[in-house]
């Protein structure tokens, strides 16, 4: 038999619902998969070998009685900073390192009920603050194309899980590119949900007004599944609008003629990777050919994007991380690791007394001019393109002493985070054997629209055969 | 040298909604059979726990500001306060800080109006004790409490005496219970006071001010007034300004001791808290809550006075559930007797309690038996009474209706008081 | 590839941007520990981070309302309605200490903010 961990989420369905495969089987093969690569990869904080394998006998019960959910009997990963009833959840901190949750965030019991395997919990930059995985505190993920590099983060564990065929999919989570960015760098699909349309409630907070979690995939129908199981109202977070989940999978169109696609010139930057441009350019002219219009386009500053975000997202760090005690679980304070004492004193120091208007104030009104600004060109095109980020891969150690890492690497996406906008990650090529990601955004609740551009470059272009 | 008394008051008050404010779990913290059983990812601060806000609690708080007569904006929005202690599980509380729920208002005293400076809505702390366990000292926290829902009054300086703050509040107390939105018991701690108190000569406000915490009852609330303006005057007395700072007051010496000095104040960062959407209250909402306003005590002793009961003993009596219930039953048996029957129960004349108001009605009625009520046993004493003064009838058919008075008085003393006023004003005006 | 792109946003800075007083007060409103070490590079690190939002200045903000929630949600409230809680034992369950029922903490003044 063919190793089944290579297999897609939709092609493991089948299999699985035809019995050609039993969940006992790819859920070995994943485990297996893992044990060979963990040694160099190290994408896991927690792998749950022994529940997997319980609950994938569990499965292959249900699907001998002709039950068929979406995920049933499919092995998943799960980014460290989602609670796991039971499951110990660090979200890469040593804060919280004997952490055992006493409940299921939404994300992950929505997961369960659509019959998947939750396999493990992958490592993060530590409290998702980083954009390299290299801050946690259980040491760096490896990147599967080179493990000299870096995965990129901080769904870095997450990206290099999926990317290594450790797992069949994953979930990860983002605020500013912490799923674009790591897909980008790992060449997998990494979809960022509109900000409300996927519950937080039980995901370790980071910016309560950015953060969204999101599949990473093999593949964009892979995305449109997960993202069908995890979408949707909670009445436990607020910020969760009741609008109906569309069938993304059955929705899945490749047929973009007459879509109108923005390049923003700012985003092309001369100090990014030589050949990215490029290349991006190139996938957008694919698109073309497909009968997109491409439609060049001015959007603010990145500079601007990147400001706004450090005081906004430091503030609620700050904020979010204050619950951090060790009264009634977890570790005391003095277990935060340097990139987190950073974040919570510049982000005290942006509210504090005498600095709030000045700093916290004017943030919150740039971040509506970068809204009007997103809001402006939505009237005029209907998805925007460019890189995801400025350059491939970087080693492992470059970032540890750059405080601004992050935000640097994540330039051309937060503005659209900061806006609460839907957006993918697909890889479009290879620059010196490192994979190249573009990014696809769209308006607010457009998450049909993104899939179906990138399922229409999917299914058009075999990107690792596209090298420079 | 002589000072006037400058006080501002902060109430905090516990809504007895079913649930807790953010969160499903069950709001009884005093009656709860053990510690930390009311408690969930939310109110216990767990990661990933977020607060969905309590839409009775939000419609309690302004139905309070209405009855005060704040004005309620028509958006409002939550705000996080941040500090660290152990009986606060997310660092940070959220509550309201630029846009609360009620917005001025007002409640008059017989020492002038205090004005309401606005009336917010948060969430209230963990319940803390402190104990010996194995030879140590620790703090023993239970999060049954942590989340339920707490609004605060915070009022103008416009308190300026001791009576006039035991006046105050009591009468907040009287229309947050009319209202139903909270026991306001101090003794469970529903209800809490604390005092901004400063002194002044000239009626400006003062450069500092005192907060006084631990105040558990109106009377100690008095109390700490007195208690400081004798403290602060003798500072002031000696040129020097009182310290800015936080006091806590002591019952078994009736004085203030002092806890924190305020200058290295709290800093809160608030800032919106970007888990709740923001609250609009439409017109129509509004209406909907002031529907629900019943009548406040203000008005029920204004309805009682037209009645024919004095003020002091309206005001007893609206205080009084069981009184104002007597009260009602006679107005409607025989409104002839509801000035009586308020004296004689504020007297403690009769005991209310005891006493049906039909069985008093009827001693009434038996004692006005003994009137002489007979037109034949009347008739020949005022027959007399008028042949005896001419000239008063005289003056009575010219038109001077106070005549008749001096007959019924003639009559009444010539019967020794027996003789019943209404009949023989009735016999009068028929002979006349 | 980092250094071009602090370059491009001239965020390198040796200018102090907080006070020596703000920082010291920082470090204790936060309940952080910080070594020698990381007093130094850290403040230095806020001060660049800092530096950043100058670009603000570029912008015209006069007028402008600020953003908090990024979609247009509003009025979202739960009814008054009591659902089960944890038991206690789950509450308790990752306490570091406990007593009778009670989280238990080394005994803290009793005066309260």
């Amino acid at each position: 038999m063919s190793d089944l961990s290579l297999l897609t989420v939709e092609e493991s369905r089948k299999k699985l619902d035809a019995k050609e495969i039993s969940s006992v089987e790819l859920t070995t093969a994943c485990l297996d998969s893992i044990a060979k690569q963990e040694p160099d990869l190290h994408a896991f904080v927690t792998v749950l070998s022994e529940q997997a394998l319980s609950s994938a006998k569990v499965a292959d019960q249900s699907i001998a009685k002709g039950e068929s959910l979406p995920l049933l009997g499919i092995p998943i990963s799960i980014k460290d900073n989602f609670l796991t009833k039971g499951a110990r959840t660090t979200a890469s901190s040593k804060v919280l390192d004997g952490f055992i949750p006493p409940f299921d965030a939404t994300v992950v019991r929505k997961l369960k009920e659509a019959g998947a395997v939750i396999i493990g919990k992958n490592n993060m930059d530590a409290w998702a603050h980083g954009s390299s995985t290299e801050t946690s505190d259980y040491g760096p993920t490896h990147n599967p194309w080179d493990l000299s590099k870096l995965p990129g983060g901080s769904s870095g564990g997450t990206a290099a899980a999926v990317s290594a065929n450790e797992v069949i999919g994953g979930i990860g989570s983002e605020t500013a590119g912490s799923i674009r960015q790591p897909a980008s760098w790992c060449g997998v699909i990494g979809f960022k949900p509109t900000y409300g349309r996927v519950s937080r409630y039980g995901v370790v907070a980071m910016e309560a007004s950015l953060d969204s979690p999101g599949p990473l995939s093999k593949t964009v129908r892979d995305s449109a599944i997960m993202l069908g199981v995890i979408a949707g109202h909670d009445v436990l977070d607020a910020t969760t609008p009741d609008i109906a989940v569309p069938n993304y999978l059955k929705d899945l169109n490749s047929n973009i003629k007459g879509l109108r696609i923005g390049l923003p010139k700012e985003y092309f930057m001369k100090e990014s990777q030589a050949g990215i441009n490029d290349m991006v350019m190139k996938s957008a002219k694919q698109l073309e050919s497909l009968g997109a219009t491409l439609v060049e386009v001015n959007l603010m500053d990145p500079k601007f994007g990147i400001a706004d975000y450090t005081i906004i997202q430091r503030a609620g760090v700050s904020s979010n991380l204050s619950r951090y005690d060790g009264v009634r679980y977890g570790n005391d304070r003095t277990y935060f690791g340097k990139e987190a004492k950073r974040r919570v004193m510049l982000g005290s120091y942006a509210l504090s007394s005498g600095y709030y208007d000045a700093y916290y104030k004017r943030a919150q009104q740039v971040r509506m001019l970068l809204k009007q600004d997103f809001d402006r060109i939505f009237s005029q095109v209907d998805l925007i393109m460019s890189p995801t980020a400025p350059s491939t891969a970087l080693p492992i150690g470059s970032t540890l002493n750059e405080a601004m890492f992050g935000e640097l690497s994540d330039l051309l996406i937060e503005g659209s985070s900061l806006a609460g906008l839907t957006a993918v990650n697909i890889p479009v090529g290879l620059l010196s054997g490192l994979p190249v990601g573009a990014q696809i955004i769209g308006n607010h609740f457009q998450e049909q629209q993104v899939l179906n551009a990138a399922y229409a470059y999917e299914q058009k272009v075999n990107w690792k055969e596209i090298k420079a | 040298m002589t000072y006037q008394l400058i006080c501002g008051a902060e109430i905090h008050v516990e809504l007895k909604t079913k649930s807790k404010m953010f969160c499903g779990c069950k709001n009884d913290p005093f009656h709860a059979p053990g510690p930390n059983i009311y408690t969930c990812p939310v109110c216990l601060g767990l990661p990933g726990g977020l607060p969905v806000p309590n839409k009775q609690a939000i419609e309690d708080t302004i139905l309070l500001g209405l009855a005060i007569h704040s004005e309620i904006p028509s958006l409002a929005h939550f705000d996080r306060k941040h500090y660290f202690y152990p009986d606060l599980p997310k660092g940070y509380q959220i509550s309201q800080k630029d846009e609360p729920f009620c917005i001025g208002g007002y409640i008059d005293t017989t020492e002038g109006r205090v004005r309401i400076n606005h009336i917010h809505l948060e969430e209230d702390a963990a319940k803390m004790h402190h104990d010996l366990v194995d030879g140590k000292k620790v703090s023993l926290i239970d999060f049954n409490r942590s989340s339920v829902p707490l609004v605060e009054i915070v009022t103008e300086p416009d308190i300026h005496s001791a009576e006039q703050a035991k006046e105050f509040l009591k009468k907040v107390r009287d229309i947050v219970r009319a209202i139903g939105v909270s026991d306001c018991d101090m003794e469970k701690g529903s209800m809490r006071l604390e005092a901004n108190i400063s002194l002044t000569k000239d009626g400006s406000l003062p450069p500092y001010k005192v907060e006084v915490k631990n105040i558990n009852s109106f009377r100690y609330f008095a109390n700490s007034l007195t208690s400081e303006f004798v403290r602060q005057s003798e500072i002031l007395d000696k040129g020097e300004t009182p310290v800015q700072e936080t006091r806590g007051y002591r019952s078994a010496t009736n004085s203030t001791a002092s806890q924190r000095v305020k200058e290295d104040a709290a800093d809160y960062r608030y800032f919106p808290d970007p888990d709740i959407p923001p609250i609009v209250i439409s017109k129509e909402w509004l209406e909907e809550i002031r529907s629900r306003l019943p009548e406040l005590p203000s008005s029920k002793i204004d309805g009682l006075i037209k009645l024919g009961i004095v003020e002091s003993a309206a005001k007893i009596i609206v205080n009084d559930q069981a009184m104002m219930e007597y009260i009602e039953q006679v107005k409607t048996l025989n409104p002839k007797f509801v000035q009586s029957a308020a004296k004689d129960i504020v007297n403690k004349k009769i005991d209310h309690t005891k006493l049906s108001p039909a069985d008093y009605i009827k001693s009434l009625e038996s004692k006005n038996a003994d009137k002489v009520t007979d037109e034949n046993v009347l008739k020949p004493i005022i027959e007399k009474i008028l042949s005896d003064n001419p000239t008063v009838v005289a003056d009575f058919k010219a038109g001077k209706q106070n005549a008749l008075g001096f007959f019924v008085g003639a009559v009444m003393r010539a019967s020794s008081g027996k003789a019943d006023a209404g009949i023989v004003t009735s016999i009068l005006q028929k002979i006349l | 590839m980092i250094k071009i792109l602090s370059d491009k946003l001239h965020i390198m800075t040796t200018k102090q941007v907080i006070t020596d007083a703000d920082f010291a007060k920082l470090v204790k409103m936060t309940k952080l520990t910080l070594s020698d070490e990381e007093k130094v590079s850290i403040h230095s690190q806020l001060d660049e981070a800092l530096k950043e939002v100058e670009v603000f200045d570029e912008l015209d903000l006069k007028n402008v309302v600020p953003l908090s929630h990024p979609g247009s949600l509003q009025n979202i409230m739960r009814e008054d309605v009591v659902i089960d809680s944890f038991t206690q034992d789950e509450a308790l369950s990752n306490a570091n200490a406990k007593h009778n029922g009670f989280f238990m903490v080394s005994g803290v003044l009793e005066d309260q903010t």
